[in-house]
């Protein structure tokens, strides 16, 4: 479904992506790794909102950034800013960009209930998103990205500034729309995963350094692993560090 | 008027309504037009100008600070505050968005500029029987049109090459004021006229208009230019999408 494919993106003489290359299909993937190892800026590059120095980056064989604005139909993003019109309540703000997506009246206000009752959005309805709490607004950042029927749904630091409830129905939506649908999510919390089938991606200074299957099913070497997410990542990372401490020294 | 295009453009004219500095921007448009007028009418009226060139000129030189000043969030502030991603991230024609917001930030202008009648009107019940007739502003209206739909082009075209809205409304009045000396000068230097009055544009635009005369070449420039800018606005968004 989505092949990436020796993805480089440099920002002057820093690689924030180094040759990235691995395919997914729909599900969950988390995509984890220290701070500034690149995940923002894969994310932005697979979604098209950056381009890529090199490599490719292709959706159901559709080369994304050639296809630029009709792949947009098939990917939804949301940066960890989230931009919404502060001076719109959010009820409005999601009827407006429902509209700007092109979806009908009544099938925005059909999904604008679904996404309420799914990420509890009702009480906040009425409210100014420019007065949200940064919560608040992150869950109605996902309401936006989620207004239509995608492939592919990325999301940057989704449970950023969540509570556990509120995570935990983010993650339920996630798992929700995973059947058909692509949920890249890059996160410095993949243990709120764990329960969910789904790959983790490990990147560190825009290398790919692990790619693995997680959540329940996941087996390695036969054995199945209840929990097996955390301890993987853990592994890959703490791999990393010791080895970019030793370059450090 | 498809169906992007109308979401934006009740989006942004319904959210101008509310808007604090919209209405800031309408009243420093009112106090500099409304000063222009009465110290013109002062010096000027009678001598060399009539009562509808000074209200014309009340107008139009305002009117550029007016124009920056409401088409600069259009695209430049929707940038600074992150929602222009989101916008050229849909798969929809970015032309469409652009003419949506050009359509409501006309209007926001036009109905700036038709606030300037009052002190029209309050000149002509105070002269009573000598006061020129309303009518005889059709010409000057029209044009005062013209040079808004043109201005508001490029308020456009500059505020989405701009990053902040304020560089946006510094370059609508560069770009446009820069735009209007390189006229004259090619009008001094290229066709032999003066810088007095008749080859200055703006001014031999004013005095014809105030006479009740458009000329042609006034209408197909401005309608040109603005098609120009909208052209160059919406080539710049959709080549930036990335």
């Amino acid at each position: 479904m989505l092949e990436v494919e020796k993805l480089v993106r440099r920002y002057g003489d820093t690689s924030a992506l180094a040759g990235v290359s691995f395919s997914l299909n729909p599900g969950i993937c988390a995509v984890v790794g220290p701070n500034g190892a690149g995940k923002t800026t894969l994310l932005r590059t697979i979604t098209g909102a950056e381009c890529a120095d090199s490599g490719s980056v292709t959706l159901d064989g559709m080369d994304v950034h050639a296809s630029i604005p009709r792949i947009f139909r098939h990917i939804s993003y949301l940066s960890d800013r989230v931009p919404l019109y502060t001076d719109l309540s959010v009820e409005d703000h999601l009827i407006y960009r429902g509209r700007l997506r092109g979806l009908a009246p009544l099938r925005i206000r059909a999904r604008i209930r679904h996404l309420a009752e799914a990420l509890d959005l009702k009480p906040i309805f009425a409210k100014r998103t420019g007065s949200l709490s940064a919560g608040q607004r992150k869950r109605v950042g996902i309401a936006d990205a989620m207004l239509t029927d995608v492939r592919v749904l990325a999301i940057d630091e989704p449970f950023e500034g969540l509570d556990a409830p509120h995570a935990a129905l983010a993650t339920t939506a996630f798992a929700s729309i995973s059947r058909h649908t692509l949920v890249i999510l890059a996160t410095h919390r993949p243990d709120l995963l764990s329960n969910i089938p789904g790959t983790c991606l490990v990147l560190a200074s825009g290398v790919l350094v692990a790619h693995f299957p997680f959540g329940p099913d996941a087996k390695d070497g036969g054995q199945e692993h209840p929990a097996p997410l955390s301890p993987r990542i853990a592994d890959a990372l703490s791999a990393f560090y010791s080895h970019g401490s030793e370059a450090a020294q | 008027m498809n169906a992007i295009l109308r979401t934006v453009f009740f989006r942004e004219f319904f959210s101008s309504l509310y808007s604090r500095s919209r209405y800031v921007t309408f009243a420093l448009f009112h106090s500099l037009s409304g000063a222009l007028f009465c110290t013109a009418l002062q010096l000027a009226e009678g001598k060399f100008w009539t009562i509808q060139t000074i209200w014309t000129l009340a107008v139009a030189l305002p009117l550029p600070i007016a124009v920056s000043l409401v088409t600069m969030p259009v695209f430049a502030g929707e940038r600074s505050t992150g929602t222009y991603e989101p916008l050229k991230m849909l798969p929809i024609p970015l032309g469409d968005v652009a003419i949506g917001k050009f359509i409501a930030s006309f209007i926001s202008v036009t109905v700036c500029m038709a606030g300037s009648l009052v002190p029209w009107f309050v000149l002509c019940h105070v002269l009573k029987d000598r006061a020129p007739s309303t009518a005889s502003l059709a010409g000057p209206a029209v044009l005062l049109l013209l040079h808004a739909f043109s201005w508001t082009a490029l308020g456009i075209f500059s505020s989405s090459v701009a990053r902040h809205p304020w560089v946006a409304a510094a370059g609508t009045l560069v770009m446009g004021l820069g735009l209007m000396m390189l006229w004259s000068a090619i009008s001094h230097f290229w066709l032999g006229g003066n810088w007095l009055s008749a080859s200055f544009p703006i001014l031999e635009e004013i005095l014809d208009a105030s006479g009740g005369h458009i000329r042609l070449h006034t209408v197909v420039f401005h309608i040109g230019f603005g098609i120009l800018a909208l052209f160059a606005t919406i080539r710049t968004l959709e080549a930036n999408r990335t």
